[in-house]
């Protein structure tokens, strides 16, 4: 309790979390991984963070940070009785420089915040994660968020500019600025997609991006998914740039159809949603290029969203999809492997045979112009075989995805989730040479333990809970 | 940084086995001693004890891993063509060319994405882009010898950072040889990924001081069909920005957005004979104590109806050759890409005034703006080149502020810059009645670092040589420098990349 004490006299009494019951609260994500952290303390300012750092430095405890729990990989789970720092109360916008299109924010506000901000004025924040109501700007910078525009517009490290930092000695460091590189290493791009391994993000300094003078929004719509996926590969062959050129299977556009009603038909076999922005005169001239390509590659029908509305409303399937899956499922497992594009339509078939093999329902939404895939497996957390066999079958599909040259993971951050997997990716050099970087950061792994590189080296790390199951709720013997 | 008393490398007994690494053999390494050869290979004036020309990244981890045993100091070199950046080398052991690490790793034209080993120079890569119609945007000065690696190392960048950002926008994964010998990479061959550390982001701008990189990978764009270039005319930098602002806020969009100082636009033309300035050319700048940097281009209104009054054009967008110009206007060179359509929009939406480029006199501009830098330092042995980061609002004053400082030191300024990212490239060019000393490089750079806002950088990417003895070239970074010596050090604990060039 002495430690609780310590944290309530950096950052007062009503801002630790001790008890059993509100700890619980912080045991989770929005992935599969469990862990109950010692405490959990909200502070104000970077002082507090600097203080905390110090405190749990000095008496051995890990620290985690904590976003809003939007994470997929257990970025924000805290292993071994971490400590979790949360952000809710460091959410404030600084300030929005429109002459420099800059923004300067709190770790804790959150991604559409900022985008409301600045819409006013004729910007957004580029990034746009499906969890863009929930999730924070640090969360994103500690993953490297991406989202359905982050095709045209890049992800989270392309929009940050400058960090102030705690270092886990407590020390407070500015990572770049309102300007972009300037002299000396990149630091502030090398610490987006860090996962909270290397220090913790107090103020983050972000690009504003100008809003498109013209969106058009279509929804193209096929019989058979091969179909959709050999559009994607037309497409990005004849040079149309869309700003967002997602994918939804047939199974999951009426799971989703049901839930939203967006307007997806329930009766086809796969739905593109592809939006072009920018000069209007650009978006036109494409807009006929695509309009050749989705039908001469057999799209029944291509829809294109008449106003705002109609754009939203066709959206709202593709954001709101995770929460539609959620009515059909008690559990489901989402994959974040990447392909190269022109290897969809063999992906797809492959994870369609892996569906089979295991026994398994497989929903694929994704984003599909980056070759981002999100196949979703459905299972049920009580039932410990079908458990196992959804982790076997998530496993073959990352295996495959890097087979065909591409990544085990797109935007959601390796965190506890898929780091043993790092190996399919990464050689021993490589993981040493990440791990003596990350060391020069985080010496004794105090932030964020046993996260993104895998543990099962035992000089690499203390070896934690490595089992692929450890936190999943299941018991041991399975 | 620790560096050891060591020997020079035996030139003669290079090729042998390590003992640190038992088996590893060097024998079939082709080690170069000549000295005329090694002399070309010079940096700042030191010359290699040797010129190795690894054929693949095993080969280059052998030499690191030697290297490091030995702590002989290794510099790699591609075109060589930016060696004269950053402090002199306290001695080279080891030049390593990346010449032979020059083949396509991988091409998916279908997917956008490429790989080159480090040696490809640019112009290579671009051309077999250019057979599918993509391309990579990055155009760094001197493509014909700037390497894959070379462009990395020092995030060289060109007038295509307006609209696509730098190489750190474009690198998908890197491949490089740690200062210890070990092969490592980070990143991969796809688009999007996450997947353990962006090692990219360190390996960009290091300067060769964190590992030699072997290869990389980057995401490229279908070409444009076609392109135009409007030139509009300008009385002062304050009015460029007001033009610049206000096509920001309108709905155009452009590939690249350059702004020429008057002096600048000498350097983009032919000149038949090498000429010494006689007196520096008037630019309109005066010293204005009350003048507020940080608030001098700010928009001042959202109004996008019409452009802000641009051009008193002059017909010429060339000086004449071989005298000093007395047209003291600016110059905003506009590239856009599109259909007709397109063009049209641009055409009724700038002022009258805009003279139109295209064909080979578009292709020509845009080349000497690209070579800038070089059409100096081919002009002027004793000029400065100063790549500036600063924020929009700044722009004019830091123009102003590089005249100032020049002035006040025997020299001229003249710079060009992607305004609409902050990002200058200003040459220092002394004066030859009055040519500045050695010690006035120094003078000039501290009173111009002194005038620029918070965040901002400005470094020194060529000097003479005889300027850089007590001179900052790198100036104060923005961001930590225990922090960058810590990774450096994780790195290169010995210290034998780059040594006493970089800032860390």
């Amino acid at each position: 309790m002495a430690l609780v004490q310590d944290l309530q006299a950096i950052c007062g009494k009503d801002a630790v979390l001790h008890r059993p019951e509100e700890l619980m609260l912080y045991e989770y994500d929005a992935g599969v991984d469990r862990g109950t952290p010692h405490a959990v303390v909200f502070p104000s300012t970077t002082q507090h963070v600097s203080a905390i750092m110090a405190l749990a430095t000095s008496a051995g405890i890990s620290v985690v940070p904590r976003g809003a729990g939007t994470g997929i990989s257990g970025g924000a789970i805290a292993r071994d009785k971490a400590i979790i720092v949360g952000f809710s109360r460091m959410n404030k916008i600084i300030e929005i420089d429109v002459a420099n299109r800059r923004a300067v924010v709190q770790p804790g506000v959150i991604n559409l915040d900022l985008t409301v901000a600045a819409t006013r004025q004729g910007f957004c924040f580029a990034p746009d994660p499906s969890s863009q109501r929930a999730c924070t700007i640090g969360g994103n910078v500690a993953e490297n968020a991406g989202g359905p525009h982050t095709l045209a517009h890049g992800v989270t490290v392309n929009h940050v500019t400058g960090l102030e930092v705690v270092l886990p000695s407590g020390r407070i460091v500015n990572l770049g600025g309102k300007v972009g590189p300037g002299t000396g290493y990149d630091l502030t791009g090398f610490f987006v997609g860090s996962e909270g391994t290397l220090g913790i993000a107090t103020q983050i300094t972000v690009k504003l991006t100008k809003l498109p003078e013209t969106v058009a929004t279509f929804l193209a719509i096929y019989n058979t998914i091969e179909d959709a996926a050999n559009t994607v590969v037309a497409l990005t062959a004849a040079g149309i740039t869309p700003s967002a050129l997602e994918m939804l299977d047939g199974w999951t556009l009426r799971a989703v159809e049901e839930a939203t009603h967006a307007g997806y038909p329930m009766d086809s076999g796969a739905v593109l949603l592809i939006e072009l922005e920018g000069m209007r005169e650009m978006v036109e001239e494409q807009a006929l290029d695509l309009a050749d390509i989705c039908t001469e590659i057999g799209a029944r029908e291509l829809r294109r969203a008449r106003d705002e509305k109609e754009r939203q409303l066709l959206w709202s399937g593709r954001k709101n999809a995770f929460g539609a899956i959620g009515r059909l499922s008690p559990s489901y497992y989402v994959q974040d492997g990447v392909i190269p594009r022109t290897r969809i339509p063999e992906t797809l078939r492959f994870i369609e045979g892996v569906g089979k093999k295991y026994g398994l329902t497989i929903g694929n939404i994704f984003h599909a112009g980056d070759g981002n895939l999100h196949p979703l497996i459905l299972f049920d957390t009580r039932d410990a075989a079908q458990t196992q066999r959804t982790l076997a079958a998530g496993r073959d599909i990352l295996e495959f995805c890097v087979s065909v040259g591409g990544s085990i993971t797109g935007e959601h951050g390796v965190g506890m989730e898929k780091m043993e997997m790092m190996s399919f990716m990464f050689t021993d050099d490589d993981l040493d040479t990440m791990t003596s970087v990350r060391n020069a950061f985080n010496p004794n792994s105090t932030l964020n333990p046993q996260k993104v590189l895998p543990t099962t080296r035992s000089c690499r790390e203390t070896l934690g809970s490595a089992h692929p199951l450890a936190g999943l709720g299941v018991p041991a013997h399975v | 940084m620790s560096s050891q008393p060591v020997s020079s490398p035996p030139l003669s007994r290079l090729p042998l086995s390590n003992p640190a690494s038992g088996a590893a053999v060097l024998e079939d390494i082709e080690i170069e001693t000549d000295a005329a050869l090694r002399e070309s290979f010079a940096i700042q004036g030191v010359v290699p004890a040797c010129v190795v020309s690894p054929r693949n990244a095993e080969e280059v981890a052998l030499l690191l891993d030697l290297a490091a045993d030995r702590g002989w100091v290794v510099a790699a070199s591609g075109g060589h063509t930016r060696q004269n950046t950053g402090g002199i080398p306290e001695r080279v052991d080891i030049l390593l060319r990346t010449h032979r690490l020059n083949a396509i790793e991988h091409y998916d034209p279908g997917d956008l994405t490429i790989g080159a080993g480090a040696g490809m120079t640019l112009a290579d890569l671009q051309a077999t882009l250019a057979k599918h119609n993509q391309y990579l945007p990055l155009d760094p000065g001197d493509p014909e010898h700037s390497t894959v690696g070379g462009i990395l190392a020092s995030a060289a960048h060109g007038p295509l950072l307006a609209s696509f950002g730098g190489v750190r926008e474009f690198c998908i994964g890197v491949q490089f040889v740690t200062a210890g010998g070990k092969r490592a990479k980070g990143g991969g061959r796809v688009v999007k990924n996450v997947a353990g550390y962006d090692l990219m982001k360190l390996m960009i701008g290091s300067h060769g001081t964190l590992g030699v990189v072997t290869s990389a990978s980057f995401k490229v764009c279908p070409r444009p069909r076609q392109t135009r270039t409007y030139v509009a005319t300008f009385e002062s930098p304050q009015k460029v920005m007001k033009y610049r602002n206000w096509l920001m806020q309108s709905g155009l969009d452009w590939m690249c957005f350059e702004a020429v100082s008057p002096p600048a636009r000498e350097y983009l033309c032919e000149l038949p004979d090498v000429r010494e300035v006689e007196e520096p050319p008037e630019d309109d700048f005066s010293d204005d104590p009350m003048f507020r940097m940080d608030e001098a281009d700010s928009a001042t209104s959202l109004d996008s109806a019409r452009p802000p009054s641009a051009a008193t054009a002059r017909a010429s967008a060339f000086v004449s050759p071989g005298r000093m110009s007395q047209d003291k206007t600016w110059k905003v060179y506009l590239k856009v890409a599109g259909s007709d359509a397109i063009f049209k929009r641009y055409e009724h939406e700038l002022s009258q005034e805009v003279e139109h480029l295209n064909g080979e006199a578009e292709t020509e501009i845009w080349r000497w703006i690209q070579n800038y830098e070089n059409a100096v330092m081919a002009r002027h042995r004793n000029a400065m080149i100063i790549d500036i980061s600063v924020p929009l609002t700044a722009v004019s004053g830091t123009f102003q502020a590089a005249s100032n400082s020049a002035l006040h030191q025997n020299f001229f300024a003249a710079s060009i810059g992607r305004v609409t990212e902050g990002r200058l490239v200003c040459a220092m060019i002394p004066i030859s009645v009055d040519p500045p000393a050695a010690m006035q490089y120094a003078a000039a750079m501290s009173e111009l670092r002194s005038l620029l806002p918070a965040d901002s950088t400005a470094r020194v990417v060529y000097c003479p040589l005889e300027a850089k003895e007590h001179f900052d070239l790198w100036g104060a970074p923005v961001t930590d420098l225990e922090t960058m010596k810590a990774v450096k050090q994780a790195l290169d604990p010995k210290d034998i990349l780059n040594r006493g060039r970089f800032m860390v």
